[in-house]
């Protein structure tokens, strides 16, 4: 049975010990983050503040919410301790079909509602995440809203959003992603204000559909109801005209303006280092509703060594994008360490001269921005083993045909790298690192790896493998 | 004594606090309170000292990147201008 909101998921962590509940104060100024970054690094708990320095009691913070393997099991129905991989194969089972979405007439999203000149973005717990961000994020865990205006597309997305003042918000949204495209092309070349609605505190199924890399028209809210396997119930906005999950924590009710950039940042994205300040648009608020006792959902982004919770998503879209393709996908991944900039692939040796190339463009053509270095192996590496991928970097990438660079390119704008300038752009560069074999060398000609674990006969690996202890091995 | 108030302005470089003139600039007030952070558009003085402005306030400088300016600069707000200037009601 799915979770009606986040109140239920923290229940359900809260069972299997995946989230630990601060009673103390805590202050949202630097201390929620540091708590939050702490307990990431050590891939530790979800951390639940129940009480937050200046604000009055029940307005309460989840930190890490979906951030670790466990976590995203949890969200899922799954059994916690269960691997990435069958984590994966089971979403990818899900998406396959849609499950549309139940209008209703009234949610707990409403039982509070805000208008005109009572809009305070300061009433939320904000918390300033770490010593030299740009400002208070509000928008960490959160759902944005957009309609194409021109048909019936709604687009959920995920971006992070600073707080300026009251009403104000910068939203990182831009062309790398379909909201920005939506934006540009439908409301800043026609100098209109683009309705828009933040949803925080929703529940997991719909979170994680916000995330996912889906084609443009298809419907995030039918995928959340796919992963959810029930569909979201959502409700109409107050001053404008869109749907949001009825049982959402808070609603943020707006219009993205076509004439105004303001500066946002820096902030600590997924590769743990600030984000410098760019140019984004801005988010004014014209109506807030939210539940009582409302749970903030925010994540500090950035944790070194965690995989970003999009991760799953992410590699599931490559996938299928590869394998419609017809491209003999044996193994994907993308090391925790590299933040979804590293992919790794491994094919099954085909006639086909090109195949690192194509996969190299149907990644790009499908994903806009992020990886921006593809590593092609051969199917005989284990894509999951570190030590196996550097391994056949060294090994079988050659440095002057195995390397292609192409810049400029798009690249999403978070990237540390980046200059000032491509940052404002989102133009960079990425790279392809061919590590099979090339197709025309024979194969009688093609190098033999030597590992115990495929380099002797049956009867002797079993044999070592029975005696290994008689040896005098541990 | 004087209490100071303090804020904090993100920069590209230096040359966007000219000492010699008037600017805009937007700053976020650093004052203790529920609106810590909250951001302004001001006109203001600026100095890269504090003996030179004399009776301002505080201005933390960071960089684009996030990283410091080892010294705080002086500030003196003339005139509070509207955050957002957009011509969407």
């Amino acid at each position: 049975m799915a979770f009606r909101d986040i109140r239920q998921y923290i229940e359900a962590l809260d069972k299997t010990g995946d989230v630990v509940h601060i009673r103390q104060e805590i202050n949202w100024d630097l201390e929620v983050g540091a708590i939050s970054r702490r307990s990431g690094e050590m891939h530790g708990p979800a951390v639940f503040f129940e009480k937050i320095k200046d604000y009055p009691p029940g307005y309460r913070m989840l930190s890490l919410p979906f951030d670790t393997p466990r976590r995203w099991a949890i969200a899922f129905g799954l059994d916690p301790n269960i691997g990435v991989t069958e984590i994966q194969n089971e979403i990818q089972r899900r998406i396959g079909s849609r499950i549309k979405p139940i209008v209703v007439k009234d949610g707990p999203c409403k039982e509070n509602i805000i208008l005109g000149n009572e809009v305070d973005l300061f009433r939320f717990p904000s918390p300033m995440f770490s010593y030299g961000d740009g400002g208070r994020y509000l928008g960490t865990q959160s759902i944005e809203v957009i309609k194409d205006p021109d048909s019936d597309w709604v687009n959920w997305g995920a971006y992070r959003m600073m707080l300026y003042d009251e009403k104000h918000m910068g939203v990182n949204m831009g062309i790398w992603n379909q909201g920005g495209t939506i934006f540009v092309d439908k409301f800043v070349s026609k100098d209109q204000p683009m309705p828009m609605a933040v949803v925080i505190g929703a529940d997991p199924g719909s979170h994680w559909a916000a995330q996912f890399r889906i084609p443009a028209k298809d419907s995030e809210v039918e995928l959340a109801g796919s992963l959810r396997q029930e569909p979201v119930e959502i409700v109409k906005c107050e001053t404008i005209d869109l749907l949001v999950p009825a049982h959402a924590e808070i609603i943020l009710e707006g219009e993205v303006l076509p004439d105004v950039m303001l500066r946002e940042g820096p902030f600590c994205e997924n590769h743990s280092h600030e984000c410098a300040v760019r140019l984004n648009p801005v988010f004014r608020v014209k109506s807030i509703t939210h539940r009582n006792n409302p749970i903030l959902t925010v994540t500090p982004g950035g944790i070194f060594g965690l995989n970003p919770s999009t991760m799953p998503a992410e590699i599931i879209t490559m996938k299928r994008a590869l394998e419609e393709r017809g491209i003999p996908v044996v193994g994907i991944h993308s090391p925790d360490e590299t933040f979804g900039m590293l992919l790794i692939v491994a094919v099954k040796r085909t006639g086909d001269v090109n195949v690192a190339s194509q996969i190299d463009h149907i990644i790009h053509a499908v994903m806009r921005g992020r990886p921006t270095m593809i590593m092609v192996v051969d199917e005989d590496v284990n894509v999951s083993d570190m030590r196996e991928v550097l391994h056949t970097l060294a090994a079988r990438c050659h440095p002057g045909r195995g390397i292609r660079v192409r810049a400029p390119e798009m690249c999403i704008n978070t990237a540390p790298w980046l200059s000032h300038e491509e940052r404002e752009l989102s133009r960079g560069a990425n790279v392809l690192f061919d590590c099979t074999w090339p197709i025309e060398r024979p194969k009688e000609e093609i190098p033999r790896r030597i590992l115990f674990r495929d380099s002797f006969p049956d009867e002797i690996r079993d044999k070592v493998l029975k005696n290994w202890k008689s040896y005098g091995f541990k | 004594m004087t209490s100071h108030r303090e804020y904090l302005t993100f920069v590209k470089n230096l040359e966007e606090l000219a000492e010699d003139r008037l600017i805009e600039l937007m700053i976020a007030d650093l004052n203790p309170g529920l609106h810590k952070y909250c951001y302004k558009r001001v006109r203001a003085r600026v100095a890269s000292s504090a003996d030179k402005l004399p009776g301002a306030d505080i201005l933390w400088v960071r960089y684009y990147s996030g990283n410091p300016h080892p010294q705080p600069y002086a500030i003196k707000v003339e005139d509070y201008l509207l955050l957002v200037q957009s011509k969407h009601p």
